[in-house]
């Protein structure tokens, strides 16, 4: 040791590498299979190789030298999504990415070293998506060429190449034809992607295409679906403004120590929001040593990574439960307020007459009329003007009624006992107790404390009479009754607040979501937990993106001219009609349009067997309960081509929404026939893949006529092979963000940058390819085209230089984006007034980079309330004789639940409930929103089938307005069939049969010979949804080989479609697998995706750590690996969602393990989303490999 | 901090196990520096283990022992140990022997496949020799940091001389197989790893979490 002090000298003496590279390459050739050889199909004309991205790549002797790189800063190419994006530095050589490093810099602009142990550290590190992105842009599934299907969608050896001219022209054809005919609603343009930045994002290439007219309107989003229905449900004050109640903006307050408490539902904010994870971890230390009882309370079936290091107590709890332990908690608050004879205990844990002032429907109460701007209540009738009617809460269907059951204490307090105003003002004509017995109804008629409990199926309904106290929760919940009186007491007692709580995605996308958080926000209104500055806000994840500023300053210097945007091109109407608007609906709906649209091709289609939808038989070409399914025939237009016609119904006299085909009884079925877009949407980022893919396989294809507008067409642009883009009819090879200019900020800087690789082939950045789009477009000409829902057809004037109009030039000069934006930088590096100049183009870019300052913590040591929580306190000091004003002005506390679906008709807008002026327990707007739905659409239907019918199996109400727990046994029920009595060809659980293995049950809750979890599907911190899902670096973490230990996994450049490999037998008429190692049962390369498993579950069915196991429901299948461990509670699986979809040909299980693929497609209560993290499956031994 | 680095002087690693969210930023970030493709053979790895009396996040490579068993059992000569400390491996002497692998107690030295190592170079002996952490040599003679520390998004990490960390850290522990037992893959010999971990704390304990457990179900709804 010790002669010479160089460092680099061991790196001389271990000699990494000698001229030896050239034998490596050869070497590769071996690696892959052989593609197939013809230029023009093939698998040729999809990787060109199977080097697995090796091919040009450095040798590693040339990389010792450091100096010898160009290093780009790039903000991290990968969108996980809203906030500030994490700092790439992209080393390239001799053009080729070779590494990826974040920002390193040890001290901000003003020379200060960067502090470790500040929350508030500025610097936005990469996460382990950033530093694989070599891996993205250097894979053998990228795409290369423009393909054409010409054999059977999914069918990767019917690809033919073709070119992007001809691309373009079939499916602007292809458009146009289903345009006129069925209208822009028959169009669904996606919006999601996987590559961020302007021109690397798909839309721009998009929009030659969709540009002729409107797409479906729809509403909300996949993420957060069931919040953005009910996000105000109860009318909580500030629950609206959830950006600046973000889990983000709490951190100053938790590092203050004014948080006492943090309670986290189900949360995995460091993972998801890898740019809060330091900030939220450091924070949750200082208030832990700031404060020796601070609590962090994770309440959830899985101990995530944010739960190892931040909980103080892991609250175990069964997936979808948490509104029984909701429950729970408040019966204990109530029976600590209530004695059993009634009265109220002095000092108890509840704050009744603040609940009588404040919140609505927690008691029953009676009808009643509210003074506007006094706040006085009389239950004489006033109607007129100045008084609004509010309903009564009927006896025994208050929440606090369903919570008691048959506990009868609440039957004997008496509003009477009572001295503020609002109960006072409730007894005027006569006592009443707060709750009487639960009323809800048994058999549709019968309501519960009269009727036979052995009469339903229901579990919810069986149990409609039991109180629900923390012993009933602990049964349902698995969390122990102590905890549930340790959490009730958490949240009543004023000296703990204020409390964060925070939730996330997982609590919603259930099945029961929107009742979940209804029932958080009620907890929080109950325990008057709400109206501080900070805490019990609701709070849910989110990440920095509205106050960046916490993050440390970026200097304000002038930066670098923007990016070429665009050149619009106008389309003019001509003397034709206007492009119709189109009804919105759910954003998850689009999926069912295409059974909507071709149900008859389908069913009369003998390949088409893929109805794993055991809800739903298919005898409908709707789904009753959708959000929106129903609207999607063709509506009649006046002469303007927008306005819609009505007509009166002569039945049931109301005004509904003329449609074409009324007089003939044939109305024109648009549903969804073109799909243009990028990413998983269709397919693999949507509930019940099996069916999805049945379907568009079924369906003939677009390419066989591109002027036919009764095929369903899907055009897909992709850098991947993706699962959506192997079902595709035409596929358009995409540039990566790294490959074309980019304008996203870095670690919040504005950053400008030229491309830092060449795109694979023809694979073509947004700007080339639009240009191309746009020419094709003006080749084939103006557009007329008679419509049937309007007497004026469309004519569109398309100019005959549209490609050059859209890039801002003029024939015949075509400049690449890439060069035009070069331009520009160079001619700011010769603006002698410019601090860029005398730089050289890599200069500028990156001189735009100034480390940012550290921003001081502004730690927030005590919280405020707000105006509206002062005014309740201090009315609630007085002797409340006097009304409470507030409860009058319903800007206050308005309540309410998203307006998407409340398109009615006259007559029904006429009879929607009035808003109650508190915060409240008994949504039962809600519930008449639901029950009406779209019903102004509805004329063409069958009276009993317009709106919603609010019945469940056995006729009672699917809704009730209180934020209950709706039992999982009965939900999973619903899902897969077993209430479904009707009775057709389609066998209702014919999913147990093809798919998975027969239950010695229906009843699912019956099962106990095989080991049946419920099952979740969170987000991976490795993937972005489906995006990375095929990089190897990451899927290592995820995946691994059967029996292998922990990140087993080498299945480098064995995941990529490979048309050359069909399973034993076949004769090539279905999909290839994507992985090549699976395919060929490969056990030394082949991987499965992790599915994590409780230990003791998995030892009483003999089922170990490393072990193929399968999943399945009468949905579908997945195969996957055993991840054994005390993390998941008993009786609850998870298998992290956006693996890619790769069913395997033989027993049609998913080798990918797309959580999807078990995800039933039934949408969820009231907001009639998704519930993709719900799922009931069977878990055993997979005994075929 | 001009004694973070001192030529002469042992290096060694420090790990905040309170800070390690397992996000694996490092184990990439090693991965891709030092162009070790996608594969079984990982310079550093990230691990939460899962003991009876809780959960502890470990994130580490070699730990450049003061007294390498690697090299110790190396008969081909092909580890050393240089100034600083760095255990070295010299890719081109190592003839696969493997014993280097279970010597040591923490199982870093690694062998890659085929598929992973498409590029046999001409002055190797072996398909795949040995490889493992070489505390980013070629990084810290240009001033930067190994390249896991600079990624560390927990900012868990830190390096430096043996004596800048147990001055900067006074609470860490020297890895040692006592308060850490998982990280002993292979042995519990003692070789002098200069890897200082700040623990995480036990269940149960002060500082530590509380795990409410739930009861079964398994199916089958309880009455
Ligand atoms: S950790 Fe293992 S490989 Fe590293 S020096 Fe110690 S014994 Fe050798
Ligand atoms: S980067 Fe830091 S926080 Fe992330 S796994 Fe590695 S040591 Fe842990």
């Amino acid at each position: 040791m010790g002669k010479e002090t160089n460092v680099l000298k061991s790196l001389e003496e271990s000699s990494i590498s000698r001229r030896s590279f050239l034998k490596g390459l050869a070497a590769m050739g071996a690696l892959g299979a052989v593609a197939g050889c013809s230029k023009d199909n093939g698998g040729e004309i999809i990787y060109g190789n199977t080097g697995g991205g090796l091919e040009g790549a450095i040798d590693p002797e040339d990389l010792s030298d450091l100096s010898s790189f160009d290093v780009a800063y790039a903000t991290c190419p990968h969108n996980c999504g809203p906030g500030i994006r994490c700092v790439s530095k992209i080393w390239t050589k001799n053009g080729r990415i070779v590494r990826v490093t974040t920002d390193e810099t040890k001290t901000d602009i003003n020379g200060n070293v960067r502090d470790k142990n500040n929350w508030n550290d500025p610097r936005q590190l990469n996460c382990a998506k950033g530093h694989s992105y070599k891996y993205r842009v250097y894979h053998s599934g990228r795409l290369k060429y423009p393909l054409k299907q010409t054999k059977k969608r999914g069918d990767a050896t019917g690809f033919v190449r073709i070119s992007w001219q001809q691309a373009y022209n079939e499916v602007i054809r292809k458009h146009r034809a289903i345009y006129a005919k069925y209208g822009p609603a028959a169009i669904q343009a996606g919006s999601n992607n996987s590559s961020a930045g302007t021109w690397a994002a798909p839309s721009k290439a998009v929009s030659p295409i969709t540009s002729l007219g409107g797409t479906r309107g729809s509403f909300s989003d996949h993420s957060f679906h069931q919040y953005n229905y009910c996000y105000n449900m109860a009318g909580l004050p500030n629950s609206k403004n959830y950006s600046s109640n973000h889990i983000g903006s709490q951190i100053p307050a938790v590092a203050g120590g004014a948080i006492k408490n943090w309670v986290s539902f189900g949360t995995n904010s460091m993972s998801t929001n890898n740019t809060l994870s330091y900030p939220y971890l450091r924070a949750n230390q200082l208030a832990k040593e700031l404060n020796p009882n601070f609590k962090h309370y994770v309440i959830s079936p899985e101990l995530c990574d944010t739960g190892v290091l931040n909980a103080t107590d892991w609250v175990q709890i069964r997936n979808m439960t948490d509104s029984a332990l909701i429950a729970g908690m408040i019966y204990h608050l109530i029976t600590n307020t209530f004695a059993a004879d009634g009265s109220i205990i002095e000092g108890g844990l509840l704050d009744v007459d603040y609940i009588d002032t404040c919140v609505y429907g927690f008691f029953d109460s009676p009808e009643y009329w509210l003074n506007e701007t006094t706040g006085d209540i009389s239950l004489d009738n006033k109607d007129d003007a100045g008084w609004t009617k509010v309903n009564a809460v009927p006896a025994g269907r208050s929440y606090a009624a369903w919570i008691m059951g048959d506990d009868p204490r609440l039957t004997k307090a008496m509003y009477s006992a009572s001295k503020n105003y609002t109960a006072k003002q409730y007894v005027t004509k006569g006592d009443m107790p707060r709750a009487s017995s639960c009323s809800m109804t048994i058999g549709g008629e019968t309501p519960a404390y009269q009727a036979d409990v052995n009469a339903t199926k229901y579990y919810t309904k069986k149990d409609y009479m039991t109180p629900k106290s923390p012993e009933w929760a602990e049964k349902i919940t698995g969390t122990p009754a102590d905890v549930i009186r340790e959490l009730a007491e958490l949240y009543a007692k004023p000296e703990n607040h204020p409390i964060l709580t925070e939730w996330t995605g997982g609590l919603q996308k259930s099945e029961n979501g929107v009742l979940t958080l209804f029932a958080i926000q009620t907890l929080f209104a109950i325990t008057k937990t709400w109206g501080y500055s900070h805490g019990s806000t609701g709070g849910m994840y989110q990440s920095w993106a509205s106050n960046p500023g916490q993050l440390g300053t970026a200097p304000e210097v002038e930066g670098l001219p923007g990016l070429p945007s665009n050149g619009k091109v106008s389309i003019n109407n001509g003397s034709g009609s206007a492009n119709p608007s189109t009804p919105a609906m759910s954003c998850k709906e689009h999926f069912n349009g295409l059974y909507f649209a071709f149900k008859d091709e389908l069913d009369n289609n003998p390949d088409f067997k893929g109805f794993a939808n055991p809800f739903w038989d298919g005898s409908t070409r709707y789904l009753n309960d959708d959000a929106g399914a129903k609207t999607q025939i063709l509506y009649k237009r006046e002469d303007d081509g927008t306005t819609y016609k009505t007509y009166q119904d002569p039945e049931d006299g109301r005004t509904y929404y003329d449609y074409v085909g009324r007089e003939e009884g044939k109305p024109v079925y648009v549903g969804k026939r073109f799909y243009i877009g990028s990413a998983g949407t269709q397919l693999n980022q949507v509930a019940n893949t099996n069916w999805a893919a049945e379907i568009m396989k079924a369906l003939p294809l677009a390419g066989n006529n591109p002027d036919d507008p009764d095929t369903f067409c899907m055009a897909v642009f992709d850098i991947y092979m993706s699962p959506q883009a192997m079902l595709a009819d035409y596929v358009f090879p995409m540039a990566n963000t790294l490959e074309v200019v980019d304008g996203t900020s870095v670690g919040g800087i504005p950053f400008k940058r030229l491309p830092l690789a060449t795109p694979p082939g023809e694979a073509k950045d947004a700007w080339d390819a639009a240009f191309i789009g746009w020419n094709e477009q003006s080749k084939l000409g103006n557009y007329n085209a008679e419509r049937l829902d309007c007497a004026v057809p469309y004519g569109k004037t398309v100019p005959a230089d549209a490609g050059y109009t859209y890039i801002g030039s003029s024939a015949p000069t075509y400049k690449s984006i890439n060069d035009l934006y070069k331009a520009e930088i160079e001619k700011e590096c010769q603006k002698a007034t410019s601090r860029f100049y005398g730089m050289s183009v890599n200069q500028a870019i990156a001189a735009q980079i100034l480390p940012k300052t550290a921003s001081e913590p502004v730690n927030v040591t005590e919280t405020t309330r707000s105006s509206l929580r002062q005014a309740v306190d201090s009315y609630l000091d007085t002797d409340m004789s006097v009304p409470f004003i507030y409860a009058a002005a319903t800007n206050k506390f308005s309540p309410s639940v998203s307006n998407a679906m409340a398109t009615f008709t006259t007559e029904t807008q006429a009879g929607m409930p009035n808003k109650c002026g508190r915060m409240t327990c008994y949504a039962e707007y809600a519930v008449y929103t639901w029950e009406h739905a779209y019903d102004i659409y509805h004329g063409w239907l069958p009276a009993d089938q317009r709106g919603q019918k609010n019945k469940d199996y056995e006729n009672d109400p699917f809704i009730y307005p209180i934020p209950m727990y709706y039992a999982f046994e009965d939900t999973f029920n619903e899902m897969y069939g077993e209430f479904n009595t009707s009775s057709t060809k389609k066998d209702k659980q014919a999913g147990w049969y093809t798919v998975g293995p027969k239950p010695s049950s229906n009843d699912l809750s019956k099962i106990t010979d095989k080991l049946t979890l419920t099952v979740g599907s969170t987000h991976d911190r490795y993937r972005s949804h489906s995006s990375q899902a095929e990089n190897p670096y990451l899927r290592e973490f995820t995946h691994r080989t059967k029996g292998g230990g922990w990140a087993s996994c080498n299945d480098w450049n064995e995941y990529s479609v490979v048309p050359e490999i069909q399973a034993p037998g076949s004769k090539g008429d279905f999909s290839p697998m994507i992985s090549r190692a699976v395919a060929n049962k490969d056990m030394t390369q082949a991987s499965w995706h992790e599915f994590w498993m409780n230990d003791e579950d998995a030892a009483q069915f003999g089922i170990k750590d490393g072990d193929l196991i399968r999943v399945s429901n009468p949905v579908g299948a997945i195969r996957v690996i055993a991840r054994v461990t005390k993390r998941i509670v008993r009786g609850h699986g998870q298998i992290h969602q956006g693996a890619w979809y790769d069913p395997n040909p033989v027993d049609h299980v998913d080798d990918g393990a797309c959580a999807n693929t078990i995800m039933s497609n039934r949408p969820s209560r009231f907001d009639n989303g998704n519930s993709v993290h719900c799922a009931y499956c069977i878990v055993e031994k997979e005994t075929s490999f | 901090m001009s004694y973070k680095i001192d030529e002469s002087k042992q290096l060694g690693f420090y790990f905040d196990q309170t800070r390690c969210g397992a996000c694996n930023a490092c184990t990439v970030a090693c991965k891709d520096w030092n162009q070790v493709n996608p594969g079984k053979a990982a310079w550093r790895k990230q691990f939460t283990y899962e003991l009876a009396d809780g959960f502890f996040p470990l994130a580490f490579g070699c730990n450049h022992c003061d007294e390498p068993a690697c090299a110790t059992v190396c008969s081909a000569g092909a580890i050393t140990k240089d100034a600083n400390g760095i255990v070295t491996v010299n890719r081109d002497k190592c003839q696969k022997l493997e014993m280097c692998i279970t010597a040591c107690p923490f199982a870093k030295p690694q062998i890659a496949d085929d598929k992973q190592e498409p590029n046999p170079h001409v002055s190797w002996r072996v398909s795949h020799p040995m490889q493992k952490c070489n505390f980013c040599t070629d990084r810290l003679a240009a001033g930067m940091e190994p390249a896991c520390v600079a990624s560390c998004v927990g900012r868990a990490l830190d390096f430096g001389t043996v004596e800048y960390i147990k001055n900067k850290y006074p609470d860490a522990k020297r890895l040692n197989y006592g308060d850490f037992p998982y990280a002993f893959v292979n042995n519990q010999n003692d070789t002098g790893p200069n890897l200082f971990i700040k623990p995480i704390a036990k269940q149960n304990t002060a500082g530590g979490m509380v795990i409410h457990k739930s009861g079964s179900y398994t199916g089958k709804r309880q009455d």
